[in-house]
């Protein structure tokens, strides 16, 4: 049967345009002539595919753009009705890195969601998914899990996790959502991204103030952390060699389930019981091994214990060690907003002043946010500059400056409709109502 | 084997506290002696029946549940799970609230997922007799265990749970509700159209509208379709199909669905939209579904239709219409709370003064419920409703320069949205900062204060 193929006499047209006979080609593109026969001669039941890197050498040869063919090798890839891997794969992946959705939507559904080829496509999404973040991938993922029968494969867990990352952004209702949406699910997760999956989740549960939750998933990072690493003690049941390269090292995780678990008691108010947990991260260098940038975490992790520490006593009503808290300030700046939460805080709960320190530590939210290294970080330096201005708001209040407090009122309530945070929402509406009735405010 | 040991011994040491042997015990329980000494000594000993245990347990005058950690290893006697004992210890279990053991029994049933359906089935009885709380660790179970994404016993138990952990937190629900909904497509029709109409009563509440609407489009899609189903000559109704509770005629569905689209296009201020739309809901007389049922909701839909239109002409500006919307509130008293509402706003919107209509209809909650006993709307829906009207009257006494009635009502909104935990209504609160401030407004007012 003689079909004419659009994708062979539209590399023949542009051959004809720029005068190349299949030599000339040959030489151009650095393809063998006897390839290119293969490719081109004889009926198309007896005409070879093009392969994909063939297609790209000959797209260059004729000096057109990468994607000239694109819409045409599609039915390349499904040559004589079926599917090829060694085909379809390098296409798509090279669809996903130039942006081609269409391509993509074509071929996905030629695919049917036929579970022989769900496979391939996951290692595609997993191999693009270590790039930058990408609709293309998540439209992968989805389609994986609209697909894949069955719900408690590692694979569906691992698409719902992929998913649970690519789709959090700046609005935190968005965020509340998504996380909703995949908290159910974490169970089923490889340990290695249970780990960075509960670490997230934290820092959401955090940015919306949910102590509760928080509380939740720092019990079981702490858990999960001392099953796969052990204790100082204590070496784990067996030991942990996880398939993938953990994201963050074991000592992070390790610190921040107890961090977690220390700013979720603050939040519920258990002060004392709090400051205990700063012994259980203060000093990890059992779990550091010798890599000295483990080494310096492990230091760092030391002062920051101490820091939450003296927070804790203070918010707990130790006024005396208010000047060393504002002089663990002063030596990290890249903790001023969390740390200024606490003294402010400490401050409104205690009917302090601290009028005269308040200078030493100028507020500007670009600044702070400048200082924070990646996206995710500075959506918490966002959620938490808004707290920030909550109680500053509060502070001035107390000290009858009205008109400092309404400030930092509204510029709280600016950055919370920016955020969608709706929790903050909660705080702002009592203070509404303190300025309603000239009173304390509810929430403090 | 340790276990069966325990239960066994608990039970012998009791008889021996009361001075009961075999023989006396048979007597006052009425079970055989033989049977005492197979399931108490032959070794090795007889599995004990539930029945047997709740026999025992009355004989010996010990409370319901006495015993029942012990029994477990009798549900699972030589580790294979026995559903004669497990279904009636799970249920006593569920009537007296051992959720954990119920969940601790369900967890190792479930170690064999042949019995899925069996779980899913008690959770369905539970269910159907009203009681959702029970049947929560059931669907619970399901849920964790089902295999296959696209199962309708899957879906089943998504929409159940979404039904049952529906509260008065708003927070809580929406998180009930991001949970259900990637499940509602693969629904059976009737449960899907109540599911579809309370996601859409949720967002209303809580002021995603743009979700309402789009809620409302594919409620309207799902009842349109299951109408044409219906009307084929050919439709007969399957027998075991499943219904909500409580079931309700189709045309409800089909009408919500309007009345659905309009509220959302309203709240978005779409008026001229929403106009169009009470004529498509106000009369639906001549649906050709219909029941005793459905006629009660086509006369409510015509009320609501009126409403609406009296209300959006006042969103639009025309406060002739007033005397009108006065006359419906009176005609129709279960209206008069969301009246109001509408009256406050348009009145913010437009700088009207409505102290009259206010001074005439308007009551505090505990009054409004006190002397409203038979109202359709369900008391959460007339609280979210107030928690509104406090913030629009805080909104509009403030407008008016009544610093101290503004604060009241700023107050009361906010109580009730602590209690609702609705975020619609903290917004709104917040946003009352951003109004030029009462608290200066007030000491220029009184520079004497």
């Amino acid at each position: 049967m003689q079909i004419s193929s659009p994708l062979r006499s539209a590399i023949k047209q542009n051959m004809r345009k720029r005068g190349y006979n299949f030599s000339a080609l040959s030489e151009k593109s650095g393809i063998r002539r006897g390839s290119l026969s293969l490719i081109f001669v004889g009926g198309s039941s007896r005409q070879n595919p093009i392969s994909f890197p063939h297609l790209k050498k000959i797209t260059q040869a004729l000096a057109l753009p990468e994607d000239a063919f694109f819409e045409l090798y599609i039915d390349e890839c499904f040559l004589g009705g079926r599917p090829n891997r060694s085909r379809i794969e390098p296409f798509l992946e090279r669809c996903i890195e130039l942006g081609h959705p269409s391509c993509i939507e074509k071929v996905l559904h030629r695919l049917g969601g036929e579970p022989r080829y769900l496979p391939f496509l996951f290692e595609i999404a997993e191999r693009k998914n270590k790039e930058e973040t990408n609709s293309l991938t998540v439209r992968l993922y989805e389609y994986l899990l609209i697909h894949n029968g069955d719900r408690h494969s590692v694979e569906t867990a691992i698409c719902r996790y992929r998913l649970f990352l690519l789709r959090l952004n700046q609005d935190e209702e968005n965020n509340s959502r998504v996380l909703n949406a995949f908290s159910p699910y974490r169970d089923n997760l490889p340990e290695e991204f249970k780990l960075e999956a509960l670490t997230v989740m934290g820092g959401l549960c955090f940015n919306r103030m949910d102590a509760e939750e928080l509380d939740t998933f720092a019990n079981e990072l702490i858990a999960l952390c001392v099953r796969l690493f052990g204790t100082e003690d204590q070496a784990p049941c067996k030991p942990f060699n996880p398939e993938r390269k953990l994201t963050r090292p074991a000592v992070v995780y390790y610190s921040q389930g107890y961090v977690m678990k220390q700013i979720a008691l603050c939040e519920k108010g258990d002060f004392h019981e709090a400051e205990a947990y700063s012994q259980r991260y203060e000093d990890l260098s059992w779990l550091a091994g010798e890599d000295e940038d483990m080494r310096q975490t492990v230091a760092d992790l030391k002062l920051f214990a101490h820091a939450n520490r003296i927070g804790c006593r203070l918010l707990n009503g130790e006024i005396h060690v208010l000047p060393e808290y504002i002089e663990l300030l002063g030596l990290h700046p890249h903790e001023r907003v969390p740390g200024l939460i606490i003294l402010l805080k400490a401050a409104n709960l205690h009917r302090i002043s601290i009028d005269e320190y308040l200078p030493r530590f100028p507020i500007d939210l670009h600044r702070l946010l400048d200082m924070q290294s990646n996206t995710y970080t500075k959506q918490i330096g966002r959620n938490r500059f808004a707290r920030l201005l909550y109680q500053l708001s509060i502070y001035h209040f107390n000290r009858g400056r009205i008109e400092e407090s309404l400030q930092a009122a509204l510029q709280s309530w600016e950055l919370s409709h920016q955020l969608n945070n709706h929790r903050m929402f909660r705080l702002l509406s009592s203070l509404t109502l303190m300025y309603s009735e000239q009173a304390d405010p509810p929430d403090l | 084997m340790e276990k069966s040991f325990k239960l066994r011994a608990a039970i012998e040491k009791e008889m021996a506290a009361q001075g009961h042997n075999f023989s006396t015990l048979s007597e006052k329980s009425g079970m055989n002696r033989g049977v005492f000494s197979a399931i108490l000594n032959s070794t090795p000993p007889k599995p004990i029946s539930f029945h047997q245990l709740a026999t025992i347990t009355e004989a010996l005058n010990m409370p319901p549940g006495w015993l029942f950690d012990d029994y477990v290893g009798e549900c699972f006697y030589d580790d294979k799970p026995n559903r004669r004992r497990i279904e009636p210890f799970l249920l006593a279990c569920s009537e007296l609230g051992m959720t954990d053991l119920v969940r601790h029994v369900l967890k190792r049933l479930l170690e064999d997922l042949k019995y899925v359906p069996f779980v899913f089935e008690t959770a369905e009885t539970l269910f159907m007799q009203e009681k959702f709380t029970q049947a929560v660790p059931f669907y619970e179970i399901v849920v964790e265990h089902e295999k296959h994404q696209h199962s309708v016993r899957l879906s089943v138990s998504q929409y159940r749970l979404f039904r049952a952990r529906l509260t008065e937190d708003g927070e809580e629900n929406l998180k009930a509700a991001v949970q259900f909904e990637p499940f509602r497509a693969f629904l059976p029709i009737g449960l899907k159209l109540d599911g579809l109409l309370r996601l859409g009563n949720l967002f209303y509440e809580l002021g995603k509208y743009a979700e309402m609407e789009n809620l409302a489009d594919e409620l309207f899609a799902a009842a349109s379709k299951r109408y044409e189903e219906m009307r084929d000559p050919a439709y007969e109704e399957s027998p075991d199909e499943l219904r909500p509770i409580p079931a309700k005629s189709l045309v409800f569905y089909y009408g919500s669905a309007l009345l659905h689209k309009q509220l959302a296009l309203i709240e978005q201020e779409r008026y001229e939209e929403a106009y169009a739309y009470s004529e498509r809901y106000a009369d639906l007389s001549d649906f050709e579904v219909m029941d005793d049922d459905g006629r009660e909701e086509v006369a409510n839909f015509a009320i609501f239709a009126l409403g609406n239109r009296l209300d959006l002409e006042l969103m639009l500006g025309n406060f002739d219409a007033l005397p009108r919307y006065a006359a419906y509130m009176k005609q129709y008293p279960n209206e008069t709370l969301l009246c109001l509402v509408n009256l406050v706003r348009a009145a913010n919107r437009h700088g009207a003064d409505v102290d009259g209509l206010l001074s005439e209809h308007y009551q505090p909650l505990d009054r409004y419920t006190e002397q409203r006993p038979d109202n359709y709307y369900p008391a959460s829906v007339i609280r979210s409703t107030f928690a509104s009207l406090h913030y629009h009257l805080a909104v509009y006494h403030h407008h008016r320069g009544r610093r101290e009635q503004s604060s009241a009502h700023v107050r009361e909104c906010w109580k009730l949205s602590q209690e609702l935990n609705n975020q619609q209504h903290f917004r709104q609160l917040a946003s009352l900062l951003s109004l030029p401030p009462i608290v200066a407004q007030n000491e220029e007012a009184h520079p004497s204060e």
